[in-house]
Formats: structure tokens, sequence, C-alpha cells
């Protein structure tokens, strides 16, 4: 079984990087461009599973967790662990609510500019809400299966942290299936998202603390 | 500290144990090849939590990398143990822990809890006049350590040293799974800092 789930793992690190070298760049990005602004414009609701990977280049090692994620517009996120352990941040109502492992935590998201940074990215970035963005500098892939919108942060304390943003978009649906959050050096965090809907009703009781 | 100074109250009321034949235990007692545990750090007040991956990366090192539940990473060090005092390698330290003598109490205090005490080290063994429960002194790096072992068992619950640049450090193990330490908290009340680990697997 361990052995099985390593060639899947191995399988699905292949192809991903087989997906991602036969990328060619878009040199007319206009339609693209007001087709993810329609897209985005569209969206309401996301819910959906993920799967998180950290790539620690020199260490050979991935860290993998899984969970849970939701998102109504405007700027409401739940980001929910449950594997390999349990944690949860929820961005509502201008607050972090954190649950770590039964510890909550609240504060103003104000109150912490790195923070409220890296909520506006995630945001951005789940609803591929970035194409007028003055932040960032954007270049367009594609292959058979993906668009991919490399992103790169004009502001240099972002950029010391996240030397890139990579978007990937089911070319069908427009929905975002991946974001990779690239790092200064090697190391990467890739976030996969499946079992994706959108446009579904979530209360505001999804975005609180049960 | 000198190799020769006067120890602390450590252990008092305990007698060094000659030509003891006892196996010498340290946390984690050479088993550690790889671990994940859930972590978190307190720092004057403020909490960072997340994941923190050790790694013995050769016969000597240790890399052990602390980041965020989401990936991002708070600090990524190496810990070489090679010579008379470990060498440390700094590949990513996030700016708001990058200052002054917390880096360097952090990172010391991160040595002392992988260090298996080789051939750069001297052990001397104690017994307790009463309860019998056996300690442990390491004099590496002109430092001391102190471990106290679980009574009856050959496992370290405590750790204890002064601190470099100052200040008393003290490791505290709750629990052991496969023979890993499975809850551990480092403290310095000095300059409030707490580390604590849970292990995941």
């Amino acid at each position: 079984m361990r052995k099985i789930s390593i060639l899947i793992l191995i399988l699905s690190f292949v192809g991903f990087a087989g997906a991602q070298t036969d990328l060619i760049r878009i040199e007319d990005d206009t339609e693209l461009k007001t087709s993810i602004k329609e897209h985005s414009a569209l969206l309401k609701s996301i819910k959906s599973n993920f799967i998180q990977e950290k790539h620690l280049s020199m260490l050979e090692e991935v860290v993998i967790s899984k969970g849970k994620f939701l998102f109504k517009k405007e700027d409401n996120i739940r980001w929910e662990y449950d594997t390999p352990f349990e944690y949860t941040i929820i961005v509502s109502e201008g607050k972090f609510l954190i649950d770590n492992e039964g510890k909550i935590s609240e504060f103003d998201i104000n109150s912490n500019p790195m923070f409220k940074q890296i909520s506006n990215i995630i945001v951005m970035a789940v609803s591929g809400d970035f194409v007028d963005n003055n932040q960032f500098n954007v270049e367009f892939f594609q292959n058979s299966k993906f668009y991919l919108a490399k992103l790169q942060a004009v502001n240099e304390q972002v950029s010391q942290m996240l030397s890139g943003i990579y978007i990937y978009f089911d070319k069908e649906s427009l929905n975002v299936v991946q974001v990779k959050f690239l790092e200064p050096g090697d190391d990467f965090t890739l976030i996969k998202f499946h079992e994706y809907q959108q446009n579904i009703d979530l209360t505001n009781s999804d975005f609180q603390l049960n | 500290m000198s190799l020769f100074s006067c120890s602390p109250s450590y252990l008092k009321n305990y007698t060094v144990l000659n030509n003891s034949d006892l196996s010498i235990p340290t946390i984690f007692s050479g088993k550690l090849s790889k671990s994940l545990y859930k972590a978190n750090l307190k720092v004057m007040g403020n909490e960072l939590s997340g994941v923190c991956l050790i790694k013995k990366v050769n016969e000597t090192e240790f890399r052990l990398v602390f980041m965020s539940e989401i990936g991002m990473k708070y600090f990524d060090i190496g810990i070489d143990y090679k010579n008379e005092k470990p060498e440390f390698n700094i590949y990513y330290f996030v700016s708001v822990l990058d200052r002054g003598e917390v880096k360097q109490i952090l990172m010391n205090d991160i040595a002392a809890l992988l260090n298996e005490y080789g051939n750069n080290s001297k052990t001397l063994v104690f017994k307790h006049n009463n309860s019998g429960d056996i300690a442990l002194k390491n004099s590496f790096d002109f430092n001391n350590y102190y471990s106290f072992r679980y009574s009856g068992k050959n496992k370290i619950k405590n750790l204890k040293w002064n601190s470099k640049p100052e200040g008393k450090s003290e490791i505290y193990i709750s629990d052991y799974q496969n023979s890993l330490p499975s809850y551990v908290l480092i403290n310095n009340a000095k300059y409030s800092i707490g580390f604590s680990l849970k292990l995941i697997k």
C-alpha cells in the first residue's frame, strides 16, 4: 500500500512536471484577460478540498497537508486543515479567527499587515481576480490542459517573501485548479484543489468557528 | 562558562557514580532520522504556530525547518556537531525573529535538544541520594547540560543548562512514542521564549 502511494505521488509529480514543460507563452493575452475577468466577476463562492504540498528542495522533502477551503465574495475565507493536524483560519468581517487544535484566537486584520497581505494574495489567487491588479506583473502561458498566470509582486517586501505566484486555470472551465507560491531559493508551496464547486450557497456560519 | 565552574543547584542531593555501566540516553538517543512536529513558538508574548520538520541529513548534521501551517517558512537552520562546538547554517530566518539575542538563544536551545553528545563531550552519571533517580552531566562546548531521567526508565524527561548568551533554558519531555519524544517544551524564562513540539509522525 505504501509502495503504491509513493508510486502515485511520484507519477503525479512527473505528470505535473510534464504538464509544465510544454507551456508556451501567450504573446497576445487580451482575450484571455477578458475571459478571466468575466469569470472572476461571475464568481460568488468556492467550496473545495485541497492538498497542500510544501516542497523543501534542499532537504528533498515534501510535507503534505489536506483540508477544505471555502471562499465567499468579497473576502470571506475558511481554510481548514484536517490532516495531519487540525488547524483552521477564517478571514471574515475584518477579522482573523484561528482554531489551532482547539485553541481559539482572534485578531483584527489590520493589526498585522503581513497577514493582511497574505489574505489578499490568497483571495486574489483563488478567485482569479488579478488582471487589473497593479501590484503584480503578469505573464500568461498555456498547454493543452492549463492556462498559467505567472505573477510577480511589484512590492519589494512581498517579493522578498514570494518570488512568484503561479495560478493554473483549467482551460475549459477557467476554474483555478492549482496555485503555486514560490519562495526565494527553490522551495515552493503547491495547493491543488479537487472536488471543486463554485457559486453554491455558503452562509455566514460557514465563516465562524463552531 | 568554564567546564570546571561550580555547578548550579541542579545536582543538589545527587552523588556522582563512578564506573557506571549505564547506557547513556539523550533526548532522541540516535533514533531520529526524520520527524514532523506540530509546533508553537512564543516569543515575548507573540505566538507563531506551524509545523516543524527535523531531519538528520548526515552522521553529524541535523536540519530543522519551522514553517506556518500554510507553508511559509519562519526559519530553516542546519546544526552540525562534527567539531567541538555546534556549527550553525542559517538557510532562512524570518525578519521578525532575526533580531538580537532571541535568534541566538533559539538556535542554541535547539542545538541542545538535538545534541547526541558524541566524542566531543564528557559525561558524568549522578544518582539522587534519596530517590535513586539518575541524572547526567554532559560537558560540551564549554557549557554543562544537566539531564534528568524518568524514574526507572532510560529516557530523558528534563534537560537544564545555562543558555547562551544568557539566561537559563530548560527542555521538558512529557512523553515518548516509538523512542521519539512526542511532546517537547523548550523554555527560556529570561527572554520569554517557549518552543513546543508535538509529534505528528
